[in-house]
């Protein structure tokens, strides 16, 4: 379950970058190679958006990411999931992609608007009449006939599949939204194009249907899967200020009352060209490219609407250990999380390698002793940067009780394990061997043009600059031991600790 | 962890024998180089946009050098010096299917075991210690039909490496205490299946759908609490070998270096046992299992036998399904299910050949209230594919499609490498790559609707649900529904 954050992705570009332009020799890659110049084309084109460019020559195809540096956590009160929703909607088309007649279809989804703001109206009634309702849900059911006849459907999408689009989609997490694509190299044009129309002119269209589809996501996600229901249960306990508590999906109640109208004023506070990144990674010259995105790109407007204002609540210091218990009909699991700072504070790094030095491979502490040795659990797992790092988030530690174990004799042997750390320290080799397999992730793990793309980006969009890509590694080869042992003794405690436990219901 | 959510399933994505129909109405696509309509005139709003067309992509194979070593693996070099890696990969005929019967799972304990239990001279902890202080990740693991082992290292590292996978693969030492730690939780992972939707009615699917046959065979908590120490290694010296073995190298290597040390190390491996011929497998069909299951999302399974690897029809069948439920956001299925109707979050078709017939299976999920729809809406659409095939338009543009994706088989060495071997592994010819694109076009509308006819006409079908109790009266609608109490008892057949 370890999963590497993105900023870890980063490093991985130092390699597979350079492979484009100056090509390492085994011989020349030693633990000291950090000080890479990633040749990265870094242009801002006239209405502010930065652009990120990465050559690799010979490579049939280019990837995109547009990242948005607005995620979960940025929705409004009482609208958890709108920026998710906002994100399925960009798939929808635009006012000549999508349609046979956008000057048609626009009173009808204006009426459509209406029906559901008299839904939720019913709805937020103490004694809502169902007559009313049932009335009003065939309504709508009348104007998705007619909006049926002049709407294309999936057309954006169907233009990118026939020129080869691939991985075309979409995530929100709670920091950033992100889009990406890959396409063969000769359809740079079509993707700068497509997007321009796609940002200057985006139409919302079977919003309310596609409201069904997202919480038909959340059901089959989270709902339906022990995992996504206890993750969630952490979240939402660990954190009782911060954003971060919400889930980035949203909750079921707000999913259903979302509108097409707190969707396009989110668009217009939040896609704001001057904070947007698009990272290309691919076969492609930033030479003959960079005209053509000022022509396209570089013409999307900024909103004039003022941009949203970041003001997120700070999670206070926890005070004491909290736990939740989840029941549902699985095998028992546990996550266990952690306060921790965010990046790129040097605490959040150290952590980052005490998590490998736990749980990576089976020569790290939990496997060699809880699993092999005492055979205390059969999968445990850590990471950090859980569910975002923008803000102070969460260390977590997940494992599966071996049978015949109960929860809490494992959660206090894993105890013992952390006052080791804390009282005895961690060895050099061990440092030594979770910077070896934290630089190896980043090499495998990115490798991909469409990785790369996403790496870049949301560096820039999320923390400010792309170049973490070279920094992080530097920034954790100046770690110590000692500053291992100093973050498992302040973090690690019971007092800062949330517990969620999954347990099948009694029959 | 769900800290992301998507627009849409990335497993839509990720099979090459899938996706896309597209309907574009309005678009032109000019054959020719210059700036064509993307789309229809618009009315006093936006202009429509303009796109300049490009000259068609060349797209080269790259060299594979292939070398056959003494024992008779086949070895394939694909040399990359971008990047100081070094990618190898071993597949092995065989898999799942020779589990023996009452032993189900015994081959997946067996490659556990074979990685985590000692190798060569080495003890478990020492060989740990020798792979993870140069952060290589090596590992074995099993598929139905093969077995896999490789590893990933910087090339400087690989002259020490390639001793420790020979170790790894002729001298494991199976250690028990690791064996016992291996078979306990693999039988907890197995347990586990019964946990989530997705994977119990996936293994109902998988026994339904191929009754009779070491294919539909699946691990249960008893059948690998009967496995012993000495079973797992009579079952690695009997299936593991050379015959029939291809070997993958991708990245920074001296070839000829790389192929000296590979012959010294592998080169005396005597031959493994021959595989059993296989018979085909039978459907239970046409059948419905219902796994009832406390959950908000019910998970639907539908399936028939598909084709067997290298049947002629594998190509018109591709490019029919990539039309009917492969094309993500643009099939058919999508369209009526998600898109017009909000009916599911994710709903595809995959055709997934195997040495005997394989399996073409529509997956997706729905609401419990919806159930009924979604499936009547599922059979609509395969029944009217069934009966008129795609249109001459769908079939250009799946084709105009699936050529231009073609190119993303070639993003990066190793991934181009890994597809190559597996190719060559299951006996595609040598020029499958070179010539993949013509016979995608070469596809006409009546193949490709006699290809999806005769896979979709098949009575036989299984349809797999796990979802709340009160579902089965819902589910009587489609057929004889059978309640599953457990996946891992004998499925009741239809009489």
């Amino acid at each position: 379950m370890r999963l590497f954050c993105k900023r870890f992705c980063v490093f991985a570009l130092i390699f597979t970058a350079l492979a484009a332009f100056s090509p390492l020799s085994a011989q020349e890659t030693t633990d000291a190679d950090s000080n890479f110049n990633l040749p990265v084309v870094e242009k801002v084109l006239q209405n502010g958006l930065t652009v990120l460019i990465l050559e690799r020559p010979g490579v049939p195809v280019v990837s995109f990411s547009l990242m948005q540096p607005v995620g979960a956590q940025d929705a409004p009160k009482g609208k958890t999931g709108l920026p998710h929703m906002l994100e399925h909607m960009m798939f929808k088309g635009t006012e000549t992609i999508g349609t046979l007649s956008y000057a048609k279809e626009k009173p009808i989804l204006d009426e459509m608007d209406k029906v559901a703001q008299e839904t939720n109206d019913e709805n937020e009634k103490l004694q809502p009449s169902t007559e009313r309702l049932k009335a009003l849900a065939d309504q709508m059911e009348k104007l998705e006939q007619e909006h049926h006849q002049v709407v294309v459907k999936d057309e954006l999408s169907a233009i990118y599949t026939q020129n080869g689009g691939q991985s075309l989609n979409a995530w929100t997490s709670q920091d950033a939204t992100n889009y990406t694509i890959t396409l063969p190299a000769n359809k740079f044009n079509l993707y700068a194009t497509i997007e321009q129309d796609r940002l200057s002119h985006p139409v919302f269209r079977e919003f309310y249907s596609e409201r069904n589809v997202v919480a038909q996501e959340r059901r089959w996600r989270t709902e339906s899967n022990p995992e996504g229901k206890l993750s969630e249960a952490l979240e939402s306990t660990a954190f009782s200020a911060s954003p971060y508590k919400d889930p980035a999906i949203g909750w079921m109640s707000d999913i259903m009352k979302l509108m097409r109208l707190d969707a396009e004023a989110f668009y217009h506070q939040t896609y704001r060209p001057d904070q947007g990144v698009l990272a290309i990674v691919g076969g492609v010259q930033a030479k003959d490219i960079i005209p053509i995105l000022e022509k396209t790109l570089g013409q999307v407007p900024n909103p004039t609407v003022p941009p949203l204002k970041k003001n997120w609540t700070k999670e206070p210091p926890q005070e004491g250990q909290k736990t939740v218990h989840v029941y549902f009909d699985a095998d028992p699991m546990v996550m266990m999380g952690w306060h921790m700072p965010n990046f790129p504070h040097a605490d959040g790094l150290a952590l980052d390698v005490l998590s490998d030095i736990l749980t990576t491979g089976n020569t790290s502490r939990l496997m060699q002793h809880l699993l092999f040795g005492k055979k205390l659990v059969t999968s445990i797992s850590t990471e950090t940067g859980f569910p975002g790092d923008r803000s102070p988030n969460l260390f977590v530690l997940s494992f599966n009780p071996a049978p015949g174990h109960s929860a809490d004799s494992i959660v206090s042997a894993i105890d013992a394990e952390i006052a080791d750390i804390q009282n005895n320290g961690v060895t050099q080799a061990e440092l030594d061997r979770a910077r070896r397999n934290i630089e190896s992730a980043f090499l495998w793990g990115k490798i991909s043009t469409s990785d790369l793309a996403q790496d870049l980006a949301y560096n820039q969009a999320v923390h400010g600059d792309w170049r973490y890509v070279t920094r992080y590694m530097d920034m954790v080869r100046a770690l110590t031991p000692d500053d291992i042992k100093k973050v498992a003794a302040e973090y690690l405690t019971s007092e800062n600790r949330t517990i969620a436990y999954l347990e099948r219901p009694a029959k | 962890m769900n800290c992301e959510f998507s627009i849409l399933n990335f497993s839509s994505f990720n099979s090459k024998f899938k996706i896309q129909n597209l309907k574009l109405k309005g678009i032109l696509f000019s054959a020719v180089v210059g700036w064509i309509t993307v789309f229809l005139p618009s009315i006093g709003f936006s202009k429509a946009p303009f796109v300049p067309e490009t000259a068609p992509l060349n797209i080269q194979v790259p060299a594979f050098d292939v070398k056959t070593l003494t024992c008779g693996i086949k070895v394939i070099f694909l040399k990359s010096d971008e990047m100081p890696l070094v990618s190898i990969n071993l597949m092995i005929p065989g898999g799942s299917i020779l589990d023996p019967e009452g032993q189900e799972g015994l081959g997946s304990l067996m490659t556990s075991c074979l990685r985590n239990g000692g190798a060569g001279d080495l003890s478990p902890e020492a060989f740990d210690a020798a792979l993870e202080n140069k952060a290589v990740d090596m590992s074995a693991s099993v598929d139905k039909e093969s077995f896999s082992a490789g590893f990933k290292c910087l090339s400087r590292d690989l002259p020490e490496v390639l001793p420790l996978f020979a170790d790894m693969l002729r001298r494991p030492q199976f250690n028990i205490k690791r064996f016992e730690t291996d078979k306990a939780d693999s039988i907890d992972e197995v347990s586990r299946l019964e946990d989530t939707p997705d994977a119990l009615t996936r293994v109902l699917f998988s026994k339904a759908l191929l009754d009779q046959s070491p294919y539909g065979h699946s691990a249960s908590p008893k059948s690998l609490s009967l496995v012993k120490q000495g079973d797992v290694l009579k079952f690695y010296q009997a299936h593991l070998g050379p015959a029939g073995s291809v070997l993958e190298v991708t990245g920074n290597v001296d070839e000829e270096k790389v192929l000296a040390q590979l012959e010294s190390l592998f080169g005396d491996w005597t031959a493994q046992e021959k595989l059993p011929d296989y018979a085909e497998a039978k459907s239970l069909g046409p059948v419905i299992y219902f796994y009832p299951k406390q959950v908000s999302q019910v998970f639907i399974r539908f399936g028939v036998l598909g084709l067997k690897r290298h049947d002629p029809q594998d190509i018109p069948l591709s490019v029919a399904n990539y039309i009917l439920g492969g094309s993500g956001f643009t099939s058919r299925l999508m369209h009526q299910i998600r898109s017009d109707r909000g009916l599911a979050y994710f709903v595809d078709s995959v055709t997934v050949p195997f040495n005997i017939r394989g399996i073409f299976e529509v997956i997706g999920g729905t609401r419990p209230d919806s159930v009924k729809e979604y499936l009547t809406v599922m059979f609509q659409v395969l029944n009217d594919f069934a009966k008129t095939g795609p249109t001459e338009s769908e079939l250009q543009q799946a084709q105009k499609s699936m050529v231009e994706e073609f190119a993303y088989n070639f993003e990066s060495p190793f991934a181009l490498a890994d597809y190559h071997t597996s190719l060559t592994f299951n006996g595609y010819p040598d020029d499958y790559l070179q010539t993949y694109r013509d016979k995608v076009k070469a596809v006409t509308q009546v193949q490709a609707a006699s290809a999806a006819s005769a896979i979709l006409s098949q009575k036989d079908w299984v349809l797999i649900v796990a979802g709340p109790e009160e579902l089965e009266k819902d589910l009587e609608a489609f057929g004889t529904v059978h309640k599953v109490t457990s996946i891992f008892d004998p499925l009741v057949s239809n009489p």
